[in-house]
């Protein structure tokens, strides 16, 4: 991770901000913008990328309705996942038992990751990628057609 | 109780085989089976870092990212022994590997800083907070912020704009990140170089506004005038609504 990004002492940000943007009047140094909660904010971005992805890759996927992509190949339903992707928030319990107070919280990001808890018999990407072997085990049915 | 180094040789083996995918003989392992173990524990990996960078994931689409998340997992060996840590090793590794580079993507590794310091402020240990009174809009009292904040300065506004728009914003951008003591909402403000920089001083230890502007103003060169001492005054009113800061000590 760039240290440089992340500021941990004045004399480390006085020497990387940038000057001029204190040529400016008093009321300027202090405009200030409130973002929102991290489900907020997250949505908000993932809303005005959703549009603009197309014109950064040319992706064909995305051209396809449901019902154009054949079974097993994880088209159908592909945009109902991005969609809860959106809508899920990102982190809550990462901890793994700890902290359950945070749990509570409403723009929790994560679900509970306990290890050994994966996505057994879940994506057919994925087990793809992660064995090789491409192993058989997967049936039309069992893979992404109608989203997760 | 600690583990035999002959438990510590099978589970490196396992370790191994499970990132990589080559097989070595391991001990009392099912050959039939292995490839499950693969599978598991990619899915747990791919999981973390899909909730993690739901942007990243929109804007690279499924194939890139998935494609880096499956170099991520074969090429870097995780340190962090917890999981909800693991995002961050993500970040480092396509800072150490200049992956952007390679998809064309310049500002991925700061939207993933970006999306990864939400976890980290959300998963900030929690610390006892000291007791403190209200601000009295006074620049000679002390000020405590609240500890679990970070402040991020950016060359691209990950936290503002869309990936189309992004290369051609390039600038300075500053965003200051902090959790709420009540709710444990995290929550984002876009900040000036200024501001953030104020907030940075007064976070390395409680000191008054009147120091920390005149600490500025010899390390920036700049004249600290009254107006901008009164606009200190309304902003830390503001940061004292939003819990950014908690008082005086």
């Amino acid at each position: 991770m760039k240290k440089q990004q992340v500021l941990k002492s004045a004399a480390l940000a006085v020497g990387t901000v940038a000057v001029g943007s204190f040529n400016a009047n008093a009321a300027n140094l202090f405009e200030t913008s409130d973002l929102g909660s991290g489900a907020e904010l997250r949505n908000e971005l993932l809303a005005k990328n959703h549009s603009s992805v197309n014109t950064l890759f040319n992706n064909s996927e995305v051209e396809l309705k449901c019902g154009e992509g054949k079974c097993g190949e994880g088209k159908c339903g592909g945009e109902k996942s991005k969609k809860a992707d959106a809508k899920d928030s990102k982190s809550s319990e990462h901890k793994c038992g700890e902290k359950s107070k945070k749990a509570s919280a409403k723009d929790s990001k994560s679900s509970e990751h306990k290890c050994g808890e994966g996505k057994c018999g879940g994506d057919k990407k994925d087990a793809k990628k992660s064995d090789e072997s491409k192993s058989s085990e997967h049936k039309c049915g069992e893979g992404k057609c109608g989203g997760h | 109780m600690s583990l035999t180094n002959e438990t510590k040789d099978i589970q490196s083996k396992l370790a191994e085989y499970a990132r990589t995918g080559s097989k070595k003989e391991i001990e009392g392992a099912r050959d039939d089976r292995l490839h499950h173990y693969r599978r598991l524990v990619y899915n747990v990996v791919k999981g973390v870092l899909d909730q993690g960078f739901p942007i990243a994931k929109e804007i690279m689409g499924e194939e890139r990212w998935d494609d880096l998340v499956f170099d991520f997992f074969k090429r870097h060996k995780c340190q962090e022994n917890e999981v909800w840590k693991m995002p961050s090793e993500l970040v480092e590794f396509v800072d150490k590997t200049n992956y952007q580079e390679s998809i064309g993507l310049p500002y991925l590794p700061e939207l993933l800083l970006f999306e990864w310091l939400e976890i980290q402020v959300h998963g900030m240990q929690d610390v006892a907070l000291p007791n403190t009174q209200e601000f009295g809009s006074d620049l000679d009292e002390a000020l405590v912020l609240n500890p679990y904040l970070e402040i991020a300065q950016f060359q691209y506004p990950v936290h503002l704009r869309s990936a189309s728009e992004m290369e051609a914003n390039k600038g300075h951008y500053y965003l200051l990140i902090y959790r709420e003591l009540d709710s444990h909402l995290v929550k984002f403000m876009n900040l000036t170089g200024f501001t953030a920089i104020l907030l940075d001083t007064l976070g390395q230890s409680p000191k008054t506004l009147r120091h920390a502007l005149n600490e500025m103003g010899q390390s920036l060169g700049m004249e600290i005038t009254h107006e901008i001492e009164q606009k200190a005054i309304e902003f830390i009113e503001k940061m004292v609504e939003k819990g950014v800061v908690l008082g005086v000590k």
